[in-house]
């Protein structure tokens, strides 16, 4: 298995046609998104679990610490690594990963050390103990979930929803949710309240199984003239005009989605490039769509690295890299560099010791990418692990690091630079409390 | 003979005038051979006398005769018709008319003359023997026909035509010559004629497959004539037989219906006009018939045993019968007549399709006919039943709507009161059951549970009296919280008010577990979350109603309030002293640890024993924690708020948003005296609001319904997934994608989004705040389209879909498109389908022939269409 997904509506993921769900309602007013003030959280999600002791490396002394385990067969020369400066240390980003380099070192990059799903912060003899040591660890299903989710295990809602539930009033009017994927229903983009748009295959909300036949389109057709018949019949015409405006929304993303972008940034012809591109053409539509906050939520996959990892992980990466490289472009292009803050998350990281198969397992605690010219770039977060195996970092003996940063951290500070206050931010992160530091500091 | 001629008489004078002188007469010629058909003239010549006349004879007859042959006066000798008795010689003598014994005479040898041949018949011969007819001239009696020179037996038969019965052997060019008996001048020139080769005749084609019924064209190839005529047969009957079925002059085969007669294979054969003996034919192998249903007689088919009779045609010995996708047992009469009998089944709208089946050879069945089928002695209509229905239960299933119609409403209601509720599965204690069971359950309840009023109703209740996941997932609490509603829903709710508040989850969910009586030395007061809720939320609401569910105003216009703070903080006091049940240990305060199981239980020294006035009534002080509940909960119970609260409510939830003054009052009735003097029996309550006129109205769509313009409520999510899925008698094997989906449409079950509920009661219709409408609370641009796609997705008839309906009836309608039509609209739309849908649902039908597509098409359009979607 080198695909995992999240499995929330395994249908929804069929669907051919954009499906959107809301608890609240999008009212019909015709409110524009005030000008100059918009701001986007994209999320990258990097299915299978990302290979994060890859893609930064320790250079310098603390290389030989790396070497040591990895070697050749799993570990990258130090002499190809693409240098950053972090903290007055040297790193490496993985030789695939130029463009991030690039913008780490203009400051519009940075990365968040071992961070990963916690409940509270705890020490190894804790995890040895099994105190509030997060379930099913390791899994991929659970995990994928977990970063999503942000919160406690069992909560069926992700921290991007519950964002969104908390920013709702911003696009008052809008009828668009403030949530999009273009991965499904993805959880992330479930909130309490708000539901996500799903986008696929570039179709925008309409009615499903219209694929352009004569019998779809005479379905369609019968199905507009009974919405358009003045019944007078009361609480049937209310229905209607509530479908028709869904019909109408639909047509305004449709004209998002289809056409020429108007953007001439080429994306890199690939799963995420897609989905990267259809992001900025709703971010370029944005008062178009009445909006002043979005999150979206985009996918790729492939990283359960098992085996062969160096050959499999740079084919991943260099596509990782031409796609957010297109992306962070697309918004320089729309002006928008500022207001868009793209971010990975994945289910673990891998295990820093490898297998047999010159591949990695499952583990912890993992780095992750932040881009944006919101984000205080150039340096990274938190604290690099230990890479001692059994070392002070080490949860198992393969270098399974304990994160020393959580998740809701990680996504409270994004969340707070969206415009979450500070006490819908414990709501939207219930565990946010139990951890010393509420911001990274990472956002602008 | 008369001379008359003038130049005669110079010659007879001339004669006259000579002297008799030595006479010689010479004739010339002397000798002559004279076919019968010809003359010959001879001379004379006379000398010796001036007069040279002579007189001519013929065998010494003066002229000759007819026998002998006649001669004229200058000479001209014509022989006889026939030859005479010696034909050789015949003697033609010149006398002189001087001296009659001078003469000269000829020799005469007649002869037959030559014949001709003119035609031979018949024209057109084959091999055989045959009676040649030979047509020619001047045959005489003895002519021979010489065929391939040998004289053949000649039967004259005039001098123009000449039989003989022949041989032709071979197929190739015989000659005949004529001979006339002699003496004779020479034979005809010979006529030649073709003989062919025998005559064959071939059918094509050679093997045929006919059903019965059904017309083949053949064709006959007839070899070596002439004459290409046949005459067609069937089993060497020409033209055929109905038995054997008939063919016309073209070729034309008609093949009879009744197969089995002639044992399923009959000869179609073609005989030559010319020749009988040559024939061909062909096998014709018979199908059965495609039978055709011409009526049933009853015309409408009972439900359940029946017993009825199919006419038409082409019924077939081991036929089989089809109602509406149900076998029944066939005897087949006769070929225009079968007697059914056997279980019918319900159908939507009562509109079936019958087909007839034949078996093999050919197998194949009718084009339906569609007919009713309807129980006996109905007590109510198909459509008051199925409106009834959706009011009541989960959804109505033709099987279920035809036992109302005969059932009745009153006793299917008593039915319902008497069944055991359906519940939930209580997790043991160490056990745990997530709330996605609990929902499952649901499911499985609502679709196959006969209890389906008392679900329905307790459903309504649980959007009143809220506890919600969202807060209390843990189904040790959640379960014994439903429980509770399941067990009062057709109770009373005085006895659903006392166990609700006294449940568990509520006291959690509302925080009156372990609610203490004020400590003034901390300055702790009574919580008073429970006792604001009970009243806005599950008994009065905020403003004080008149008996017609309208606020009662001040004269400014301003709505009294049904409770004031002082009555909620009077109600928290009673409230007080009420903690887990036992069985986990005690903590502080003489408080029991969380635990579920049982109602809460009182601790007394918890609660506040002074004197409280409620809403205008007192509660005595010095009363233990039960007696001031039970106190409290009376007064409530007895508010005269409380009937047009929970009529409201129920009939929003079941009927319509918007019941009129009468409509309210009449059920408020009902509440206040269920007719034997007791309040609040819900059961009475329930039975008022669905047997009301306002209820009923729409019934019959032909009488004007005077509510129609308002008429019904939007259906919320859960309750049109179940109304179209029990409504298409589906099933579901999967809950979880299920609850999924109805979360995109905006309703998760269990889990409405505070005490508030799914929505609110209150809400108004968007567009038009003269009207409630509180499902429109959720229906937003996204979740409508939701739930037209979800629509979509359930008649793609996926065989691996969790939730799947059963379209069959409507697929075997699908060939009539205006049956299809008529059976959605009897069964979803209460025959009240507009016609801009009928009309779309033409026009979509038009576009495809294939059944199962027409009929999820149209189920498609009726379904997603607001016109369903509000429940009228």
């Amino acid at each position: 298995m080198s695909i995992f997904k999240l499995n929330i509506s395994r249908r929804a993921l069929l669907r051919k046609s954009i499906a959107t769900a809301s608890l609240g309602y999008f009212g019909v007013l015709d409110a524009l998104a005030q000008a100059g003030d918009y701001k986007a959280l994209v999320c990258v999600f990097l299915f299978g679990g990302n290979d994060a002791n890859n893609m930064i490396v320790p250079m310098g002394v603390k290389y030989n610490d790396y070497s040591r385990v990895r070697g050749p067969a799993t570990g990258l020369a130090q002499n190809v690594l693409l240098p950053i400066m972090d903290r007055g240390e040297a790193y490496g980003f993985h030789p695939q990963l130029p463009r991030i380099q690039q913008l780490y070192n203009q400051g519009k990059a940075a990365a968040m050390l071992n961070v990963g799903p916690l409940i509270r912060p705890i020490t190894k003899t804790q995890y040895r103990q099994n105190q509030a040591v997060p379930s099913n660890l390791y899994s991929h299903s659970d995990q994928q979930q977990a970063w999503q989710q942000a919160s406690t295990s069992g909560v069926r809602s992700g921290w991007g929803g519950r964002t969104a539930d908390a920013m709702q009033p911003s696009n008052t009017g809008s009828l668009l949710p403030m949530s999009v994927s273009t991965s499904g229903g993805a959880l992330y983009t479930v909130g309490q309240v708000t539901g996500p748009a799903i986008i696929n295959g570039g179709n925008g909300l309409g009615l499903s199984g219209s694929d352009g036949s004569a019998t779809a389109n005479a379905r369609d057709a019968a199905f507009q003239q009974v919405i358009n018949f003045q019944s007078g019949l009361t609480l049937v015409q209310a229905a209607n005009r509530t479908i028709n405006n869904g019909m109408q929304v639909g047509k305004v993303l449709n004209g998002v989605l289809t056409g020429p972008s108007g953007i001439t940034t080429a994306f890199p012809q690939n799963g995420l490039g897609n989905q990267l591109a259809q992001v900025a053409r709703i971010i370029r539509s944005r008062q178009t769509l009445g909006v002043s906050r979005q999150i979206f939520f985009v996918s790729t996959g492939g990283y359960d690295n098992h085996d062969g990892l160096l050959a499999a992980h740079q084919g991943l990466l260099t596509g990782l890299n031409a796609a957010l490289s297109a992306f962070y472009d697309a918004t320089i292009e729309l002006g928008m560099e500022n207001a868009v803050t793209t971010f990975t998350e994945s289910d673990f990281n891998r295990t820093f010791g490898p297998n047999g198969n010159n591949g990695t397992d499952h583990a912890w605690g993992s780095h992750q990418l932040m881009m944006g010219g919101a984000v205080n770039g150039g340096r990274m977060y938190g604290t690099f692990p230990n890479l001692a195996i059994q070392g002070p970092d080490d949860v198992g003996n393969r270098g399974l690091w304990l994160p020393t940063t959580s998740v809701e951290q990680y996504g409270a500070t994004m969340s707070s630079w969206f415009g979450v206050n500070s006490a819908q931010l414990d709501a939207v992160f219930p565990n946010l409390i139990n951890f010393p530091t509420r911001n990274l500091g990472f956002m602008k | 003979m008369v001379r008359k001629y003038w130049h005669q008489t110079p010659l007879l004078i001339l004669a006259l005038a000579l002297p008799i002188a030595a006479q010689t007469v010479t004739i010339s010629p002397t000798t002559a051979t004279v076919n019968l058909d010809a003359t010959r003239q001879f001379t004379r010549s006379v000398t010796g006398n001036a007069n040279t006349n002579v007189t001519w004879a013929v065998n010494g007859i003066t002229g000759g005769n007819s026998t002998v042959g006649t001669i004229s006066t200058s000479g001209l000798y014509t022989p006889p018709a026939t030859l005479p008795p010696n034909p050789g010689s015949i003697k033609v003598r010149a006398i002189s008319v001087v001296n009659v014994t001078r003469f000269a005479e000829a020799n005469v040898s007649l002869q037959n003359p030559t014949p001709t041949i003119t035609a031979i018949e018949p024209a057109d011969l084959n091999i055989g023997n045959t009676t040649l007819i030979v047509r020619g001239t001047k045959y005489f009696a003895g002519a021979t026909i010489l065929l391939q020179n040998a004289a053949v037996a000649t039967q004259f038969i005039s001098s123009t035509e000449l039989r003989a019965s022949v041989s032709l052997p071979n197929a190739q060019q015989y000659c005949v010559i004529v001979q006339n008996p002699a003496p004779t001048a020479p034979n005809s020139a010979q006529r030649c004629f073709t003989v062919r080769a025998a005559i064959t005749v071939s059918t094509s084609p050679t093997t045929a497959t006919v059903r019965g019924g059904a017309t083949r064209l053949f064709t006959a190839t007839v070899r070596n004539t002439n004459t290409t005529g046949v005459q067609w047969m069937v089993n060497g009957v020409v033209g055929g037989s109905p038995t054997t079925g008939t063919i016309a002059s073209d070729g034309t085969f008609t093949a009879p219906m009744n197969i089995a007669a002639v044992n399923g294979s009959v000869k179609v054969g073609a005989r030559s006009v010319k020749n009988n003996a040559a024939f061909g034919e062909s096998t014709v192998t018979l199908q059965n018939p495609v039978p055709t249903i011409s009526s049933v007689n009853p015309t409408a088919i009972p439900l359940g045993n029946a017993n009825f009779v199919i006419n038409g045609n082409g019924f077939a010995p081991g036929a089989t019968v089809n109602v509406g996708g149900v076998p029944m047992t066939a005897t087949v009469n006769s070929l225009t007549q079968i007697s059914v009998s056997g279980v019918t089944k319900a159908t939507p709208g009562g509109i079936t399709a019958i087909t007839v089946s034949n078996p093999a050879p050919g197998p194949t069945t009718s084009a339906p006919l569609i007919a009713n089928i309807t129980p006996a002695n109905p007590k109510v209509s198909y459509l008051a039943a199925k409106r009834f229905l959706e009011q009541a239960t989960w959804g109505a299933s033709p099987t279920e709507i035809f036992r109302v119609m005969q059932l009745g409403f009153d006793a299917w209601l008593t039915e319902q009161k008497n069944l055991t509720n359906s519940n939930y599965s209580m997790p043991t204690p160490n056990g745990d059951i997530p709330v996605s069971d609990m929902q499952a359950e649901f499911f499985s309840n609502a679709m196959n549970a006969p209890d389906q009023l008392r679900q329905r109703v307790a459903f309504s209740l649980h959007k009143i009296m809220v506890v919600s996941a969202v807060e209390i997932e843990d189904t040790h609490y959640l379960v014994p919280y439903h429980r509770v509603l399941l067990s009062n829903s057709l109770g009373n709710l005085r006895t659903l008010l006392k166990e609700m508040t006294l449940d568990v989850a509520m006291g959690e969910y509302l925080d009156m577990v372990n609610n203490n009586k004020a400590d003034p030395a901390k300055g702790l007061e009574p919580n008073e979350n429970y006792a604001r809720e009970v009243m806005q939320l599950f008994t009065l609401g905020t403003t004080f109603l008149r008996a017609d569910g309208s606020p009662l105003r001040d004269p400014n216009g301003v709505p009294y309030s049904a409770y004031t703070e002082e009555d909620v903080i009077q109600l928290s006091k009673v409230f007080t002293g009420w903690t887990y049940p036992p069985g986990k240990g005690t903590g502080s305060n003489n408080q029991n640890k969380r635990n579920y199981g049982a109602p809460m239980v009182a601790v007394e020294s918890n609660h506040d024993t002074g004197a409280k006035r409620v809403l205008g009534r007192n509660i005595a002080p010095g009363q233990t924690t039960m007696m001031d509940l039970d106190s409290a909960l009376q007064i409530l119970f007895e508010h005269p708020n409380i009937a047009p609260f929970y009529s409201l409510r129920l009939i929003q939830s079941h009927v319509t948003s918007n019941p009129s003054a009468a409509y309210l009052m009449r059920v408020n009735a009902a509440f206040n005296n269920n007719g034997q003097g007791v309040r609040g029996d819900l059961f009475a309550v329930m039975r008022a609001i669905l047997l009301d006129p306002e209820a009923r109205a729409g019934d019959n769509p032909s009488t004007p319904n005077p509510f129609a313009s308002f008429a019904g409520h939007l259906r919320e999510p859960i309750l049109a997934f179940l109304h179209v899925l029990k409504g298409l008698e589906g099933t579901i094997v999967l809950d979880n994608p299920v609850q999924a989906d109805l979360e995109r449409m905006g309703q998760k079950l269990f889990y409405p989004g505070s005490v508030f509920s799914y929505f609110s009661p209150l809400t108004r219709a968007p567009g038009n705040p003269g009207l409630y409408g509180p499902e429109y609370q959720g229906f937003t641009p996204v979740t409508a389209l939701e739930r037209v796609n979800y629509i979509d997705y359930l008649l793609k008839l996926d065989a691996n879909a969790e939730a799947k309906p059963n379209a069959a009836p409507y697929i075997a309608l699908a060939g009539d498109v205006e049956a299809l039509i008529a059976a959605i609209d009897a069964h979803f739309l209460n025959g009240t389908m507009p016609d801009p849908l009928k009309q779309g649902i033409r026009d979509t039908l038009a576009t495809t022939t294939d059944p199962t597509r027409r009929a999820r098409l149209a189920l498609y359009l009726a379904l997603s269409s607001a016109h369903y979607q509000i429940q009228k």
